[in-house]
C-alpha cells in the first residue's frame, strides 16, 4: 500500500544519487573541524577530580605543598596564619596554606570568594604593618605585586562565572569585592596616615601638616620687622622644602599602595557595571525573545484558545487583589 | 579524550552528511543552501556536544538540528514558505555533480515533490529518497510510527495524483 508506483520509484530512486561531491565533503568538514577547533568545549574534558588524576593535574609546586603541610602538620600552617611580609613563615602562609586551599576550591563562585579574600588579607597585613611601624619598601612591594595578582585574578575569574553562570552571579560577586576594597582603602589611608603622624613627632598631630606650618610662617612674618620677616619667610620657604620633602615621602608611601587600591576600584567598578549592563539586557530580551520550537508550537496550538483565557484569569487575580 | 570525540564526531560527518544534505537538499531545493545547513547543523551539534551533553542517537539528532536551522534560516531571510526560497535558486547542474543524467532525474522528483505540501514532503523525502523505514523516521521526528505511517499514505496519494496529472498533460 505504501509503496510507490513502478514508474516513481525510478525517478526517486535517480535522486537517491544526489550527493555531495567529494570536494564539496572535505571543504565542509574543513570548516567543520575548524568549527570543532575553535570551540571545545569544557564537557569533553574529563574531570580534574577523576581517580588518578588529582595529583596530576595540579600545579607540582602544590602538590609538594599538600604534602609538605600534611607531614609538618596542622601547627606550622596554623602559626604561618599570623605571619606579615618579611616573616619566615609568610611564603608558607601565602604560597603554600592558600594555595593549597584555593586548589581544592572547586566551583568558580567559590574561586573568586577565595581570591577576593587573598587580595583583602594582602591589605590587612599592610594595615598592620604600617600601624605597627613595620612597613619597609619590600614588604610594600611584595603586597603590592600580590594584592594586584589576586584582583586581577578576581576580574579574570569572574568572566568565567559571567559565562558559565549568567551576569546576575558576576556582577554581585564584582560589587561584593569593590565594597570590601572600599572598606580596606579607607582602613588604609587612615593607618598611614597614623604612621607618618607618629613618625614625625616634632610636627603637629594634624590632618594636613604643610598648611599648619605655611599659616604659622605667616602669622610669624606679619607680626615681626621687614628684615625679621624676610629672614623668617626664607626660613619658612626652607623649612616648607623639607616639610614638602617628608611630605612627598608620605604621598608616595601612602598612594604606592593606596593608589593601587583606587585605580583597582575605578577598574572594578566599571568592570561591575558592564557586567550589571549585560543583567539588564539579558531582563530585556528574556521579556521580547520568544523562541519557540516547532514541536512545543504543534502541541501548543490547538489548546491555545483556552489556555490562554484560563492564563489571564489567573494571573488578574492577585492583581485585583 | 578529546581527540575521541573529535574523530567520533568527524566520523559521524563521513557517514551521515551525504545523506544529510540530500535531506536538506529535497525540503529546500537549494544545493547551496541545502550545504549551508548541513554544516551549520554538524557546528550546532558539536556545540551541544561540547557543552558535555550527550547525544544518543546522532543520525536522529542531525536530522532534527538540520530541520531547526532550515526554520531559522527562513525567519532570517523573512521568506515565509520554501516556495518563494524555490524561485530564488535553483542551482543549475555544475561540474561538482557526480552523474549529470541522474541529477537531471533526481531534479524531476524534486519538481513533482514540489507540488506535495509539508509535512507530506518531507515524509516523502525520508522514505523514498533516502530509503528509511517508517519506524526510523518517526523516531528522528520524535512522532508516532503510526502518525508517519499516515502521512505517507497521504503523501503519496498526493504523490500520484501530480504524477497522473503530469501523464495527462503530456
Amino acid at each position: 500500500m505504501n509503496e510507490l508506483t513502478p514508474q516513481l520509484e525510478k525517478k526517486f530512486e535517480n535522486a537517491k544519487r544526489v550527493v555531495l561531491s567529494r570536494a564539496e565533503k572535505d571543504a565542509m568538514r574543513g570548516h567543520i573541524e575548524s568549527f570543532m577547533r575553535e570551540n571545545r568545549g569544557g564537557g569533553m574534558i574529563p574531570s580534574p577530580w577523576a581517580a588518578g588524576r588529582f595529583l596530576v593535574f595540579m600545579h607540582k609546586p602544590v602538590a609538594l605543598a599538600l604534602v609538605v603541610i600534611l607531614a609538618l602538620g596542622g601547627g606550622t600552617a596554623y602559626a604561618a596564619e599570623s605571619a606579615l611580609p618579611g616573616d619566615t613563615l609568610y611564603s608558607v602562609k601565602v604560597d603554600i596554606v592558600e594555595e593549597a586551599l584555593a586548589v581544592v576550591t572547586i566551583s568558580d563562585e567559590a574561586r573568586v570568594r577565595w581570591d577576593v579574600r587573598r587580595a583583602e588579607r594582602r591589605l590587612e597585613e599592610a594595615v598592620e604593618l604600617t600601624s605597627e611601624g613595620r612597613m619597609t619598601d619590600e614588604a610594600q612591594t611584595e603586597i603590592e605585586e600580590r594584592f594586584e595578582k589576586f584582583a586581577e585574578a578576581v576580574e579574570v575569574r569572574a568572566k568565567v562565572v559571567e559565562e558559565k553562570k549568567g551576569p546576575r552571579v558576576a556582577a554581585a560577586l564584582l560589587a561584593e569585592f569593590e565594597s570590601k576594597l572600599r572598606g580596606h582603602e579607607r582602613l588604609l589611608a587612615r593607618a598611614d596616615k597614623g604612621n607618618s603622624a607618629a613618625a614625625r613627632s616634632a610636627a603637629p598631630a594634624a590632618d594636613e601638616p604643610t598648611t599648619m606650618m605655611a599659616t604659622m610662617s605667616v602669622e610669624t612674618a606679619s607680626s615681626d620687622s621687614e628684615a625679621g620677616a624676610a629672614l623668617m619667610f626664607e626660613a619658612t620657604v626652607m623649612e616648607d622644602d623639607e616639610q614638602g620633602k617628608h611630605d612627598d615621602k608620605d604621598e608616595e608611601k601612602e598612594s604606592q599602595l593606596t593608589k593601587k587600591v583606587r585605580a583597582r576600584l575605578e577598574k572594578l567598578e566599571q568592570v561591575r557595571l558592564e557586567a550589571e549592563l549585560e543583567v539588564e539586557l539579558e531582563d530585556i530580551s528574556e521579556d521580547i525573545e520568544f523562541d519557540i520550537d516547532d514541536e512545543a508550537l504543534e502541541i501548543l496550538l490547538p489548546e491555545t484558545g483556552a489556555g490562554g483565557a484560563v492564563d489571564m484569569d489567573v494571573k488578574l487575580i492577585p492583581s485585583a487583589l | 579524550m578529546e581527540n575521541m570525540a573529535e574523530k567520533a564526531f568527524l566520523e559521524a560527518y563521513e557517514a551521515h552528511a551525504d545523506a544529510l544534505f540530500r535531506h536538506c537538499y529535497f525540503k529546500t531545493s537549494n544545493r547551496e543552501f541545502a550545504k549551508d545547513v548541513v554544516q551549520e547543523a554538524f557546528c550546532r551539534t558539536w556545540n551541544y556536544m561540547a557543552e558535555g551533553r550527550r547525544v544518543e542517537n546522532m543520525r536522529a539528532f542531525l536530522y532534527r538540528v538540520a530541520g531547526n536551522v532550515i526554520i531559522d534560516e527562513m525567519r532570517k531571510r523573512k521568506t515565509t514558505s520554501l516556495e518563494a526560497l524555490e524561485e530564488v535558486g535553483f542551482a543549475p547542474v555544475d561540474e561538482h555533480t557526480p552523474d549529470g543524467e541522474a541529477f537531471a532525474s533526481g531534479q524531476e522528483a524534486l519538481r513533482m515533490l514540489r507540488h506535495v505540501e509539508e509535512p507530506y514532503r518531507t515524509m516523502l523525502v525520508m522514505r523514498f529518497v533516502e530509503g528509511l523505514a517508517p519506524k526510523d523516521i518517526a523516531e528522528i521526528l520524535k512522532e508516532s510510527e503510526n502518525v508517519v505511517s499516515v502521512r505517507i499514505h497521504r503523501g503519496l496519494k498526493k504523490l500520484r495524483t501530480v504524477f497522473e496529472g503530469e501523464q495527462k498533460d503530456e
